[in-house]
């Protein structure tokens, strides 16, 4: 699904990320760890070609994510409050995606319907910009919208951050479902590396740019991770 | 002690500012601005006294000066209302810690008393003071009146602080005090009623008894302890969010466009980002000033014959906005421009309905334009050919350039005094904008067949015009290579 060929990255003369080689398939869920600056962020970046790769490239259903703009038809993302339009509503945003998505009316009411419990009553129906809902509430926003109109690929940085306890079993639950019913290939990156595990099957550590790590998941991930990090 | 502190971090946060990072051409620009204002009050100012005697001969020149305070003083508030800001935010940071409120109050307020921009008016004040007040009345005297004009100045400076944290900014209530003045202006002219007189016998009066100087004096003291109890009484961080979360303006969309399909829900969103933000909604507001810059060189016969001052305001009369707004065309989204990369955008649909939502306010600011041909026919046609070089070629110099802005804009901040996101480049591309048809019309001008000058110009706008597909495809591949650029700059905040 997606290949990713040669990647690099530099800033300043330093190489912030170096991937020779990686393949991720169609329906898998691949979680990224790595301590601040590992490069997990500037990674998701260049596959939502937002930034321009020193060399190598990374083709999604072979072909290069820059220069095609096919991939963001199945592609959903939410990586930061940059991609919240922060002076609409939380209704006439999700409009908004929904009609780039294609969907009608009704496909939206229903879709928002499904995710009622993970709103919680908080959302909908509140009268506010974006701008002035709490930064967990934007973060539901940002993360619902990337799931609109059926995506193949959702790539999501550090969903489980800012989220209420509640929220974060939801969230789990709502991505192990994507999973099973849609069989949709999520790239997810979390420094929780207990969520990590349990939504993730395979994770790559990332360390200063390079992967350091390939795993598939399993009982002792956890603990080998935990192992890692205990510097 | 503790203002020794606060003093020094105010100072390293005005250094750290963004108005510092720019690039040094930018600030020398800015200071060679600066020194213009400065020297032209300072001649204003030495040479006031001059002025007055020869305009109002049997009067003293500092009676007359003092007449016109209580304009001054108007003009003074409504100057402030629009670009004073509120220093609430920033004692956020010290709330919490074991710093007394009222060292807190009072610094916020001591601030207006090291602020440069309070005593600007001293470049006048100072000369006239020296050479009139000093000579007509004496030197003591001078030193007097210029301690009067102190306080009056500073009463300004608290009243509208005072007003603007129980007001906001709103510039309805700027319109309608200016509306006031001009009232007072007219009574005045037609000696119905005389706030000139008042303020001569007002201010004249302390130069006669000094001991005067009191009843300013005690006004300052009470508008800055009025200031001081409510900052005390409301310094708690629920009365600092009030202002930000307002109520949603339900902004009903323009129904006409929703029959465009995503062009027209782009540009719905647009007007939502115009009407919802505080730094676009004042270039809106700006944009009806543009359309009367008219009235003031259509009314003098020196510019009605100057051909390319009249082109000059052709070109921004009805390009005005497209101009101002156009600017910063991308950088408005700069706060979600990662979003419109990610989602499944077709960009040449997003360029034409930035085109159509420029297009459609340049001919709209054209056609009320049009009754300026009551000054002179020949208006009409000038104004037109600047109308077709608008919208044929001026537009898409607007959309080559408007990708060179690679900072981010805060939209929540108003727009008067607003350097963020101000660059050269801003200033140069206003250039050919309006002098290349002043170029293109000048040998047809010395020539003696200026009409044809004019077809020029307005030919080269339908040429634009027929031409757009082509130009339009040129600036979306101009897009495609910058968007990296600017979605990094966008990105630091």
């Amino acid at each position: 699904m997606i290949k990713v060929n040669n990647l690099t990255k530099i800033y300043n003369g330093t190489s912030v990320l170096n991937i020779n080689n990686l393949i991720i398939n169609k329906g898998e869920s691949f979680g990224l760890v790595g301590n601040n600056g590992a490069g997990k962020t500037t990674f998701f970046r260049l596959i939502l070609d937002l930034i321009r790769a020193n060399t190598g490239e990374i083709a999604s259903k072979e072909n290069n994510v820059a220069g095609s703009e096919g991939w963001k038809h199945y592609t959903g993302s939410y990586l930061d409050e940059a991609f919240l339009i922060e002076f609409l509503t939380a209704e006439e945003y999700f409009n908004f995606i929904g009609k780039l998505h294609n969907m009608s009316k009704g496909d939206i009411a229903e879709f928002l319907n499904l995710h009622a419990d993970f709103f919680n009553d908080e959302i909908l129906g509140q009268k506010k910009y974006i701008r002035d809902f709490s930064k967990g509430n934007q973060k539901k926003i940002g993360i619902i919208a990337a799931m609109m109109g059926n995506p193949e690929i959702l790539i999501l940085d550090e969903p489980f951050t800012n989220l209420d306890p509640s929220s974060q079993i939801r969230l789990k639950k709502i991505l192990r479902e994507l999973k099973a019913k849609y069989d949709v290939t999520m790239l997810i990156s979390s420094h929780d590396l207990m969520h990590v595990t349990e939504v993730c099957e395979r994770i790559v550590v990332l360390e200063k740019g390079l992967i350091v790590n390939d795993l598939v998941t399993n009982e002792n991930t956890l603990k080998q991770l935990e192992n890692y990090f205990a510097v | 002690m503790i203002y020794k502190w606060l003093y020094q971090n105010k100072w390293k946060e005005s250094l750290r500012s963004s108005i510092w990072q720019k690039n040094l051409a930018m600030n020398i620009i800015l200071g060679i601005l600066i020194a213009y204002f400065i020297i032209n009050f300072l001649f204003l100012g030495i040479f006031a006294d001059k002025l007055l005697m020869e305009i109002f001969p049997d009067e003293n020149p500092v009676n007359k000066f003092n007449s016109l305070l209580l304009y001054f003083m108007g003009i003074d508030l409504l100057i402030r209302f629009m670009g004073q800001t509120v220093p609430t935010l920033s004692i956020q940071p010290y709330l919490h810690l074991p710093v007394k409120r009222s060292s807190l109050m009072h610094y916020l307020l001591g601030r207006s008393f090291t602020n440069p921009l309070n005593y600007s008016y001293f470049v006048i004040f100072i000369p006239f003071a020296i050479k009139a007040v000093g000579s007509i009345y004496s030197s003591g005297l001078a030193f007097l009146w210029l301690f009067m004009l102190l306080l009056i100045v500073f009463f300004d400076n608290f009243v509208i602080t005072y007003i603007k944290r129980q007001l906001g900014g709103k510039p309805l209530i700027a319109l309608g005090f200016a509306l006031l003045m001009i009232l007072f202006i007219v009574l005045d002219r037609y000696k119905i009623f005389s706030l000139q007189a008042i303020s001569e016998k007002f201010f004249t009066a302390i130069l006669l008894h000094p001991i005067y100087i009191v009843f300013p004096l005690f006004a300052l003291l009470c508008i800055y302890f009025v200031n001081f109890s409510f900052l005390k009484k409301n310094a708690y961080l629920e009365n600092f969010s009030k202002n930000n979360t307002k109520k949603v303006v339900s902004t009903a969309s323009i129904s006409f466009f929703n029959r465009f399909g995503v062009i027209g829900e782009l540009m719905n969103m647009e007007i939502k980002l115009m009407l919802r933000n505080k730094r676009p909604k004042s270039i809106i507001y700006m944009t009806p000033l543009f359309l009367l810059y008219g009235f003031i060189f259509y009314t003098q016969d020196v510019y009605m014959n100057m051909s390319a001052m009249l082109i000059f305001v052709g070109i921004f009369i009805s390009g005005g906005f497209m101009m101002t707004y156009g600017n910063y065309l991308i950088s408005w989204e700069s706060s979600y421009f990662d979003a419109l990369l990610t989602k499944s955008f077709d960009f040449k649909k997003y360029f034409q309905a930035k085109y159509t939502l420029l297009a459609t306010v340049t001919v709209i600011s054209f056609l009320v334009t049009i009754p300026y041909l009551f000054f002179d026919i020949k208006l009409l046609y000038i104004n037109t050919a600047c109308f077709l070089f608008n919208l044929g070629f001026n537009i898409n110099i607007v959309l080559y350039f408007a990708m060179n802005n690679k900072k981010f804009l805060d939209l929540s901040k108003s727009a008067t005094f607003n350097y963020q996101g101000v660059g050269v480049s801003n200033f140069i591309v206003v250039l050919p904008m309006m002098l290349l048809p002043i170029l293109l019309y000048a040998p047809f001008g010395l020539f003696g067949v200026p009409k044809i000058g004019l077809i020029v110009i307005g030919g080269i706008g339908l040429i634009g015009i027929a031409l757009y597909k082509p130009l339009h495809a040129m600036i979306i591949r101009r897009f495609y290579i910058k968007k990296y650029e600017m979605a990094e700059g966008f990105r630091q905040r």
